[in-house]
């Protein structure tokens, strides 16, 4: 027990959160400076791993234990001191105490878990100072404190911590009031008398510490803060009588000296800390007083002393210390907003001093001291109505967002940005502006960037930097609506408008515009979307040919060829592709609306000139040709003008047609398609003959898609254009029946028919028959095919075809639900052709039968010609004699 | 044969190969509350009255068209009867059940 007398832990100054030296046994001495040094190097998680693997052994001594559980708790108080993420930092702090109480429960009456419970109670007082001042430095300056309710957490763990203490001092009391025992084991498990009271100063000190922490949670001067520090400073009189080398000593005298300037008595604290020589101290004792005689002349204003101090310098025998960097911070503080206030050219160069130590905490210092300087900077500079400085609020930004502290960052920001506005300095507002969003953006915040860069393009409207904000505004609110389509679409939308209608000339303008075209494609608003398509084609087009002729060079003609440039991500072939599918599908479902007509003929001239612009622009690209066929086809069949539709057309199919070769396939097929559907209308055939041997040229599966289209819509044109173009299209897909199996399953069906309806109107009735004979049996369940196939038998004038007719209409009436369409039909032709085969009696019933169930026979158009067939059934029946009169469909 | 018809649970002989142009008349009884639901081929019939309206034009056509009736299980035996004698009455000559498929 010889080296246990001072072996508590023993505050060899006050310093950051009263780090403490510690007096061990010889064999543990080792463990707490290796401790130590992994703590001063920051190797927080190795210092925490050494203690629990070391605890898990069960060789330890009950002191060996308790050591090391106490520097397992000084351990995880200072890492959570030191950690940015408050919720970590909470898990820390609260593992710490979870160890202290492991030990109390484990050891409930061992004279160590006086050690444990004081090292406990110690770092729980360190903790809530810590988070007091870092609060309250971070609190809004015009909420006064007394009113903050996170004060009140603070004053709870206090009070319950100064509760504990004042249990421990009670059960100190009552070891003293024991009587002495002489048998006590000298194991070093139980404490001696010496120790007990040693143990006793240092709850005192403790106790001091908490009231007078207790104490600064209310404001100054109030009641409350009086009784506390009253209360300290009573406890510390006595600790302050202990002589200079005793560990309580020199730091017991600094409390009080704090204590008493905080309480306003300057002249005492002076005293106090005079009657401490420097030379005497440890280094740390140096520092400690050093700050202490810094705050006292702040608070006493007494400059000629702050100024000595302050050329002292930070250096103390060549080391800094955090403490007395923020100590020094507080002075060049003061000093930097009396030299603003009294608008001296001094405060750049106090200025410039905060931001040396700043940036030296921020490399070197401890976070914890570095951030307690930041926010020590932002609460003057918020604080003290000096905001009007935009580099130190961009300074405090940019360390706050370096330390991820972003809401911090943001505010000074905003605040930097007022400045510059008020200053009248738009462009540096903007600036600042958009340096916050940005953190915003990178925060991925959506809705709060779309905001900050809203507000900035429409504030700054006039300003370069605008443009950029707006582009970023759509980002973000691009991004919202994909989440939330019903809410943000529509803002999306809005935000494309505004951009467009600002900056139209803009090389985003032409992403604008495609991303509206699918807006409105989406929403079915099918000829806006073309209009916005093409808009967005102009745009392209317009801002490409802007650029200066160096700068057109390298500008990304070829839609993909990667470039810095946004119109680089922009594909003229995706826009229009975009267009062909959204201009299809106008054709397909509104091109009969009258209101239509015209927009669509405007369309089309747009379309037309920049096809013209186009290929004047890139030549070598196929994007004219297949734009013309666009505008040809709303010409066409949207307008019902065949004549513009040839000439928009003639204009971009190549010179000699022969050389169309080079072309795209689709870009090929479409466009010769295209002009022999001109040429069909305007009775054209000069060129037929080689349009016809070119695209027999193309492959089948291209020319498959064309007969698609045109077969199926041969039956809506008129009869002399319809007959033109099935000679046409029975020439160029004439080898279809001998490549039949090369087409793919699916597509048979229809692409059969279309070819049917080629064969019968190209007047090749007999090559029809076989085809749909073909067709029927490789299609029994095709309804449409076998309706086919039975009136095209129903047509011939041979008696066994008509009854092979008659068989597959009842086949197919039976087969179809009872009243649908189909069924009607195929109640018909079975009527029509019993009469056609001599059995006007049967028809006659059939109908008869119908009428009665189903009165109207399947519609106004069938109905007459159900009542047609009937009235000749009847003159039949009556005159009794065949007749061929009647039609089939 | 089954019936291919929407309603018609049941099977019914054969159709004689002179009458299958002819629709076939499938009459639906289905029980709605305290009422019975009549439909001939789908469409349905107000009343009685309209349906011995209906038939009597058929039956003036011919009578043996076929002519199936499918009452639900709901329906009461007399409402069923009622519609059978109907036909009879009319003249039918060729009048089936819709006999359930499962059995």
């Amino acid at each position: 027990m010889k080296c246990l007398l001072p072996f508590l832990l023993l505050l060899a100054i006050p310093n950051a959160w009263g780090q403490t030296e510690r007096l061990y046994y010889p064999r543990q001495r080792e463990d707490y400076i290796f401790l130590q040094g992994l703590r001063q190097r920051h190797l927080y998680h190795l210092a925490e791993r050494y203690c629990k693997d070391k605890l898990l052994r069960d060789d330890l001594s009950l002191p060996e234990r308790a050591i090391l559980t106490s520097e397992l708790i000084v351990t995880l108080n200072e890492w959570g001191m030191e950690t940015e993420d408050s919720n970590e930092r909470q898990s820390r702090w609260q593992e710490a105490i979870s160890v202290a109480e492991a030990f109390y429960r484990r050891f409930p009456t061992s004279d160590w878990r006086f050690i444990v419970a004081l090292m406990d109670l110690k770092y729980r007082i360190t903790v809530a100072s810590a988070i007091r001042e870092e609060m309250q430095l971070g609190t809004a300056y015009t909420e006064a404190i007394s009113d903050a309710s996170f004060l009140d957490e603070i004053r709870s763990i206090l009070r319950k911590t100064i509760n504990a203490l004042k249990d421990r001092e009670a059960e100190l009391q009552e070891v003293f009031r024991r009587p002495k025992s002489g048998s006590a084991k000298d194991d070093g498990s139980v404490f001696q008398e010496q120790q007990w009271l040693s143990l006793e100063k240092h709850l005192q000190f403790e106790l001091a510490r908490g009231f007078a922490e207790l104490a600064r949670t209310y404001p100054a001067k109030s009641e409350d803060h009086t009784a506390g520090m009253v209360e300290a400073a009573r406890r510390l009189e006595v600790l302050s009588q202990l002589p200079l080398d005793h560990p309580l000593g020199v730091p017991s005298r600094l409390a009080l000296a704090r204590i008493l300037r905080e309480l306003g008595d300057g002249a005492r604290s002076t005293d106090i800390l005079k009657g401490l020589a420097e030379e005497k101290l440890s280094l740390d004792e140096r520092f400690a007083l050093r700050v202490e005689l810094i705050r006292l002349a702040l608070a006493t204003q007494q400059k000629e002393e702050l100024d000595k101090l302050l050329a002292m310098g930070r250096l103390i025998e060549g080391k800094t210390a955090p403490q007395l960097d923020n100590a020094f911070l507080e002075a060049f503080l003061e000093k930097w907003k009396n030299a603003r206030a009294n608008n001296s050219d001094e405060a750049r160069a106090w200025e410039a001093k905060i931001r040396e130590i700043l940036n030296g905490l921020r490399q070197n210092g401890p976070a914890f001291w570095a951030r307690r300087a930041e926010l020590l900077v932002t609460q003057q500079i918020a604080g003290n109505q000096v905001h009007q400085n935009i580099d130190m609020n961009v300074y405090l930004a940019e360390n706050a967002y370096r330390a991820k502290r972003w809401e911090e960052a943001l505010a000074a920001f905003d605040r930097a940005r007022k400045a510059a506005e008020q200053q009248g300095n738009p462009v540096r507002a903007l600036q600042l502006g958009l340096a916050a969003a940005a953190i915003e953006h990178e925060r991925e915040r959506h809705q709060e960037a779309w905001r900050r860069y809203q507000d900035l393009y429409r504030s700054f409207s006039d300003q370069e930097g605008a443009k950029d904000a707006a582009e970023l505004a759509i980002f973000h609110v691009g991004q919202l609506a994909k989440e939330n389509p019903t809410e943000f679409l529509p803002l999306y939308q809005q935000e494309l408008e505004n951009y467009l209608r600002m900056w139209p000339q803009s090389e985003f303008a032409c992403q604008a515009a495609l991303y509206l075209g699918k807006i409105h494609n989406h929403f079915g608003h099918r000829i806006d979307a073309a209009n916005y398509l093409l808009l967005s084609l102009e745009s392209w087009l317009q801002h490409v040919a802007s650029l200066e002729p160096q700068k057109r060079e390298s500008a990304p003609i070829a839609p993909d060829t990667p470039s810095q440039s946004q119109t680089s991500q922009y594909s003229v072939i995706q826009t229009v592709s975009e267009l062909e599918t959204v201009t299809a599908r106008i054709l397909q479902d509104e091109s009969q609306r009258p209101d239509t007509r015209q927009r669509l003929r405007e369309l089309a001239q747009r379309l037309a000139t920049w096809a013209k612009q186009a290929r004047a622009h890139a030549p070598e690209e196929d994007w004219s040709l297949r734009v013309a066929t666009i505008a040809t086809q709303l010409l066409l069949k949207g307008a019902n003008d065949p004549h513009s539709a040839d000439a928009v057309l003639e204009q971009f199919l190549p010179e000699p047609l022969d050389t169309i070769d080079h072309l795209d396939v689709t870009v090929k097929a479409r466009s010769l398609s295209l002009k022999l559907e001109c040429d069909a209308w305007l009775e054209q055939s000069n060129d037929n003959a080689q349009i016809v041997r070119l695209m027999r040229e193309i492959p089948i599966e291209a020319r498959l898609t064309v007969l698609e289209d045109l077969g199926t819509r041969l039956s809506e044109l008129p009869p002399q254009v319809r007959k033109r173009l099935a000679l046409s299209l029975a020439h160029i897909c004439e080898d279809l029946p001998k490549e039949w199996s090369s087409v793919p399953g699916p597509r048979r069906p229809q692409l059969g028919l279309a070819y049917s309806y080629v064969l019968m109107l190209s007047d090749n009735e007999s090559a029809a028959l076989s085809w749909l004979r073909q067709l029927a049996a490789e299609f029994p369940d095709a309804a449409d095919i076998q309706e086919e196939y039975a009136l095209l038998l129903a047509r011939q004038d041979r008696m066994d075809l008509r009854q092979e007719a008659l068989e597959r209409f009842r086949a197919i009436a039976q087969g179809t639900p009872e009243g649908s369409p189909r069924w009607f039909r195929a109640k018909y032709m079975t009527a029509w052709l019993l009469i056609q085969l001599g059995q006007p009696e049967r028809a006659l019933e059939m109908i008869r039968v119908l009428e009665a169930i189903h009165p109207e026979l399947g519609g106004d158009a069938l109905r007459d010609r159900f009542r047609r067939l009937r009235a000749l059934c009847e003159n039949q029946i009556t005159n009794s004699r065949p007749t061929s009169a009647g039609t089939a469909r | 044969m089954h019936l291919d018809l929407p309603g018609a649970k049941g099977a019914v002989t054969k159709v004689s190969p002179d009458l299958q142009d002819l629709t076939e008349i499938v009459i639906i009884l289905e029980a709605h509350q305290d009422t019975v639901g009549i439909s001939v081929n789908r469409r349905p019939v107000a009343s009685m009255a309209e349906l011995r309206s209906t038939l009597m034009t058929l039956g003036k056509i011919r009578l043996d068209v076929p002519i199936v009736i499918d009452p639900s299980p709901e329906v009461r035996i007399s409402r069923v009867i009622e519609v059978y004698d109907l036909c009879r009455e009319i003249g039918f000559v060729n009048i089936q059940f819709a006999t359930p498929a499962d059995r």
